[in-house]
């Protein structure tokens, strides 16, 4: 159940990420953030394919987040999302075409070890 | 109500020809327009200026506004189901009834201004920008443990504390957006002008 759980946390998680990066690119960059404008952000993302896949996967891996915590404690569940900084990283370079330099490669690596340390050592 | 939509498009016109962002007019200008004098130009110019100011935030208050939503929603929302208590099924009920409690209500409030404050930093900057980035809601929230619940932080969390603010600042020296301009939909990716 646990493993399943954590299955569900981050392949759902990661495909979201780069789904809803690849739609909102296409969508165009978002400037303004009065109330009006954010529903009308909120409008056009409900026709936009990607995010419409990206954020119902990002729920899925919410919610297997919060049933795994509710039997497990956090050092247990953080530590397998933690790997993942260095999986989208390596993704956003292959699929985005974003430029990574070494200062992104150290960034990711040094956050995803820094994560897996603050959750195991509670 | 005329006259401003003849206003709107003579300064469109003018916008697109000018090539800048800025225009470079006096109110004289569209007062030459026939039937118009310059008070009226200057009312509708107000009429529009009050129309169309967006609220522009810099990409640093977004991030900001993102981790203290995800922080403060998390911190809300493990709170609340912890009241509610065991959550694991494959039926829709349990999580109905979560809903009932006040602190999960607030709690997933908090979490759509963290999506919707994602999605907006996504539409800017790179994937691999946002991720690390925004990985001080992990910080932030060890440090609320320490000082708000008088957990004792543990060596490995300082270490692991320091790791991540040690990733982050990396990364924040890098720029934000490197990833390709492509057009609505066309999947016509073409290098982005820097």
């Amino acid at each position: 159940m646990k493993w399943l759980l954590i299955a569900l946390i981050v392949i759902p998680g990661t495909i979201a990420d780069v789904l809803n990066t690849m739609g909102m690119k296409r969508n165009g960059e978002v400037c303004d953030f009065r109330p009006r404008a954010i529903f009308r952000l909120i409008a056009s993302l409900a026709r936009n394919p990607y995010v419409g896949v990206g954020v119902p996967a990002m729920a899925v891996s919410f919610f297997a987040l919060m049933a795994l915590l509710s039997i497990t404690n956090l050092s247990f569940a953080v530590p397998a999302t933690a790997f993942s900084y260095v999986l989208e990283t390596a993704l956003a370079k292959y699929i985005l075409k974003e430029h990574i330099g070494w200062r992104r490669w150290a960034g990711a690596s040094l956050v995803g070890c820094g994560v897996l340390l603050v959750s195991v050592g509670v | 109500m005329k006259r401003k939509s003849d206003l709107r498009k003579w300064l469109l016109m003018a916008y697109v020809r000018g090539d800048s962002d800025a225009l470079q007019l006096t109110h004289e200008f569209p007062a030459k327009m026939p039937g118009s004098r310059r008070s009226t130009t200057i009312l509708a110019a107000g009429v529009l200026k009050n129309q169309s100011q967006p609220l522009r935030l810099k990409t640093r208050t977004v991030v900001a506004l993102l981790v203290a939503s995800n922080v403060l929603g998390n911190f809300t929302l493990s709170r609340g189901l912890h009241e509610v208590g065991r959550l694991v099924s494959f039926s829709p009920w349990p999580y109905i009834h979560a809903f009932v409690n006040p602190l999960v209500v607030l709690g997933v409030l908090l979490l759509i201004v963290w999506l919707i404050s994602q999605l907006s930093l996504l539409s800017r900057v790179d994937l691999s920008y946002v991720l690390p980035v925004t990985s001080v809601s992990y910080v932030l929230t060890a440090l609320m443990g320490e000082f708000l619940l008088h957990e004792r932080v543990s060596t490995e969390r300082w270490i692991g504390i320091g790791m991540i603010g040690l990733g982050v600042s990396l990364v924040v020296r890098t720029v934000p957006r490197t990833a390709p301009v492509l057009h609505k939909f066309g999947d016509l990716p073409y290098e982005a002008a820097q």
